[in-house]
């Protein structure tokens, strides 16, 4: 059986404390080597892209799937997705998948 | 559809499904597998290719659409397989394994959707893909995960009723609905001022109970009283109060220890 790796928000991430998870968020500021990504319901993530470095993101919306940690969420990889991309849409698809957990997790 | 498990049952719908569903599937007639009480044959998946294995005959992507990862095969249609040179395949197919790892597929890390056979083959879940093709616009992502938890809902739990019913109807309904709950709130008042009240009155006869079966000359205290009663001191305070007025207890040797006047 193989391990979910939960597409989540900002409010969810207390939650998922130590876990793999996937985030989407506009690509912003980038500090060294992290970057803040503004997720989809207005959240500020700090994302650690260390290991991940000689990868640029391509797009200006991306997901990132990294371990949530201390405040941080260390990628591991991300996915570039297109601009046209619906915030509200998909926030009301993660509180309906977080209703429906046996079919996501 | 026949219960003849030998036939093969015939499905023509496409059912959007998560990985997890298909990982989580047990039910099967035949070799037509069972999602949510239904028969399910060709799926459509949504989620991203993390590894590729070019082989001869297949070419097998790893797919990963955030609830769990699932092996997925896509047959080549290549005129040149030869099933009798089967073992000389497998060791060419290895070779062949190792270069293209290296060549990059253009759908590796990439967000995909998947429309393909759930089948079973000796006691394994196969997964055959009739069609992958790139996602270009991410709104089919959240649309996608949107129709699995619809359909997964409808089968489960049966169609929305508001769906069937014509719109005034569905506005009566939810007036009926709105007062309903207005008149359980009330109610839901109602009682607990009740039940309040009944277990105040228990209260007081326990209280009286325990002053009544103290012989002490001092008397039980409040605190005591409290104690025995699981309730604060000041409940108590005005239990002892209420029979103090009556008469029916009086104060010993200070203002926190009671007798019985019985």
């Amino acid at each position: 059986m193989s391990s979910a790796t939960p597409r989540i928000n900002f409010k969810y991430l207390s939650q998922f404390e130590g876990k793999t998870i996937r985030i989407i968020g506009k690509v912003g500021e980038k500090q060294g080597n992290n970057v803040i990504l503004h997720t989809t319901d207005n959240g500020q993530v700090i994302v650690d892209r260390s290991k991940n470095l000689e990868k640029n993101y391509q797009t200006n919306i991306v997901e990132v799937l990294g371990i949530w940690n201390n405040n941080q969420l260390r990628e591991l990889t991300f996915f570039n997705l297109s601009d046209n991309f619906d915030f509200t849409t998909y926030n009301q698809m993660i509180d309906l998948s977080m209703e429906h957990k046996e079919i996501f997790m | 559809m026949t219960n003849n498990s030998n036939e093969n049952v015939i499905v023509r719908t496409i059912t959007p499904l998560t990985a997890r569903q298909i990982q989580l599937s047990t039910e099967s007639e035949g070799n037509t597998f069972k999602i949510d009480k239904e028969f399910v044959m060709n799926v459509s998946l949504v989620g991203t290719v993390i590894k590729v294995l070019d082989g001869n005959t297949y070419t097998n992507y790893t797919i990963d659409d955030g609830t769990g990862q699932l092996n997925v095969r896509k047959f080549k249609r290549n005129k040149q397989n030869n099933l009798d040179d089967q073992e000389e395949q497998e060791g060419q197919e290895e070779g062949e394994k190792k270069k293209s790892e290296q060549i990059e597929n253009p759908f590796e890390n990439k967000y995909v959707r998947i429309i393909g056979n759930l089948k079973e083959y000796k006691n394994q879940k196969s997964f055959s893909v009739t069609k992958i093709t790139e996602i270009t616009d991410s709104n089919q992502i959240t649309t996608h995960f949107l129709e699995a938890i619809l359909v997964h809902m409808q089968r489960t739990k049966g169609i929305l009723k508001k769906e069937q019913a014509t719109s005034q109807e569905s506005q009566i309904k939810e007036e009926k609905i709105e007062i309903q709950k207005e008149t359980n709130n009330n109610n839901n008042i109602i009682s607990q001022q009740n039940t309040t009240q009944i277990l105040g009155l228990a209260l007081k006869d326990k209280a009286l109970r325990l002053i009544s079966s103290n012989q002490t000359s001092s008397g039980i205290s409040l605190q005591e009283l409290s104690k025995e009663l699981k309730s604060t001191e000041e409940e108590i305070r005005e239990i002892v109060d209420f029979f103090l007025d009556q008469g029916q207890i009086y104060i010993t040797i200070d203002d926190e220890h009671f007798r019985s006047t019985d």
